[in-house]
């Protein structure tokens, strides 16, 4: 055995004496135990009188159970009397491990780049969106996960596929993306109250007849924000028409600009003035190789490397201006819960951080939550800034 | 073959009337499913070619629903 793997097991050794010794009496502890392969079937039965089986994985030879402290203690030692028959079935026994976010010292999770990049941090400071509603259209949201729980009241949304009022996601998109909007560490305005409107299926596709019908929910029900994190290179006059009419009375419509790379129209974001439409860039605020350049794009978000809530309690991260839409919809949240006057669609153009002045690729420019929120508070704010800087210059 | 369209009345778009009798006329033509957007004065159905056609020479704007889809890429990296 190499020094390094010797290390390993070592280490692994000593976890597992830890965790049993860590394990009251009386509480239950999880292991991973390795078996033979080919006795895969005798070993679970085995397994499962001793404790209660988690996982038999079919990619590696591994089982996972729980079981009490004290047969924790007899397994570690197998060659204990009493357990010869499972000595035989088990070829290396290991204490499972408890995984947990990153936190600071001060008990909050690491600063995200993304977050800090749009000055998210310092606009919750003012603002968190509370009382504003935004809808994700999407493929469901996972509402239990421990980001997004106490985001959504008694009425979660809709499901447009199936037709019921339980819009649970099964792809992970759509929890992704409301993370970003509103997750209580990883969102930008967790403040605010979300809608979970599915009609976007498992493999991440759904009808234009669907997502009409998720943004009539919308107009019905006193949303205030719709992210449309998806798109597609057609597009109907009824879908424009739904989202001008929406946007006439008043929703603000949040799309992403499209993945294809290229001088390409992905709709809804290139439906015009009726929607805003979002670019990505990367962490050093360059463009993203993958975001559509477009006339139609209104401003840039992150959307590379996005780390955001997922499926089944976990987080994950992601690529695409899927990723970017939902920063500009939180940091609408939060410049509407304290938007004295104007429209939100000025504020949120003449507040950008000019990153390129290309347009078709970047819009306005990067979206900033701390001057949004700051000029929506005190109108005027930015353009005086603005004016000492030319002074200055 | 039968596909899904959003269909409107050419000279009268959102009365009611008007998408009552298409929603009758769909029904006469077999639509297999209808909904009607009443705030853009629309019904979406799922009709045949035939139907489609038929549509048309009465005066109504027919137009074929897409697809959407979710825009990510790259695998993602559950992290617990």
């Amino acid at each position: 055995m190499k020094n390094a793997d010797y290390r390993l097991e070592l280490k692994r050794r000593n976890h597992l004496r830890k965790s049993i010794e860590e394990c009251r009496p009386g509480g239950s502890l999880e292991l991973i135990v390795e078996v033979d392969g080919r006795k895969k079937d005798r070993a679970v039965s085995v397994i499962e009188g001793f404790g209660k089986i988690r996982h038999v994985y079919d990619f590696i030879d591994y089982v996972s159970f729980e079981c009490d402290f004290r047969d924790a203690y007899g397994i570690a030692n197998v060659s204990t009397r009493g357990y010869s028959e499972l000595s035989r079935a088990l070829r290396r026994v290991e204490a499972s491990s408890v995984f947990h976010a990153p936190k600071t010292v001060e008990g909050c999770r690491v600063e995200l780049w993304n977050l800090s990049c749009i000055g998210a941090y310092e606009a919750r400071g003012y603002a968190s969106g509370a009382g504003i509603k935004i809808a994700v259209i999407d493929t469901g949201v996972d509402y239990s996960h421990p980001e997004l729980s106490g985001r959504f009241g008694r009425v979660k949304g809709y499901d447009f596929i199936r037709s019921n009022d339980e819009p649970v996601d099964m792809n992970g998109h759509g929890t992704h993306v409301a993370g970003i909007c509103a997750g209580t560490d990883y969102g930008v305005a967790p403040g605010s109250t979300l809608y979970s409107l599915r009609f976007l299926d498992e493999l991440g596709s759904g009808s234009e007849s669907d997502a009409i019908a998720s943004v009539e929910w919308c107009l019905e029900n006193g949303v205030h924000i719709a992210n449309m994190s998806f798109g597609s290179s057609l597009a109907s006059s009824a879908f424009e028409q739904a989202c001008y009419v929406a946007a006439e009375n008043g929703l603000v419509l949040v799309a992403a600009a499209g993945n294809d790379g290229g001088e390409y129209a992905s709709y809804p974001a290139a439906f015009g003035e009726s929607v805003i439409a979002v670019a990505a860039v990367d962490r050093y605020k360059r463009h993203a190789e993958f975001s559509n350049m477009f006339i139609t794009n209104d401003v840039s978000a992150p959307g590379v490397g996005i780390e955001s809530s997922y499926l089944g309690g976990s987080y994950a991260v992601l690529d695409g201006t899927s990723m970017a839409a939902p920063h500009v919809s939180g940091s609408v949240a939060l410049a509407i819960e304290v938007l004295a006057s104007g429209s939100v669609n000025d504020l949120l153009e003449r507040t950008c951080e000019e990153i390129g002045y290309d347009r078709e690729v970047f819009g306005a420019g990067l979206v900033r939550a701390d001057r949004m929120v700051a000029e929506a508070v005190k109108p005027g704010f930015y353009g005086l800034v603005d004016m000492i800087k030319s002074i200055a210059w | 073959m039968e596909n899904g369209y959003f269909i409107r009345p050419e000279s009268c778009e959102g009365i009611v009337e008007e998408l009552d009798c298409l929603e009758s006329l769909l029904a006469e033509l077999g639509a297999s499913f209808v909904r009607r957007h009443s705030f853009i004065g629309t019904v979406y159905a799922v009709v045949d070619e035939e139907a489609v056609g038929k549509l048309e020479e009465r005066g109504y704007f027919v137009e074929p629903s897409n697809e959407l889809r979710a825009l990510y890429r790259g695998a993602s990296q559950p992290s617990q």
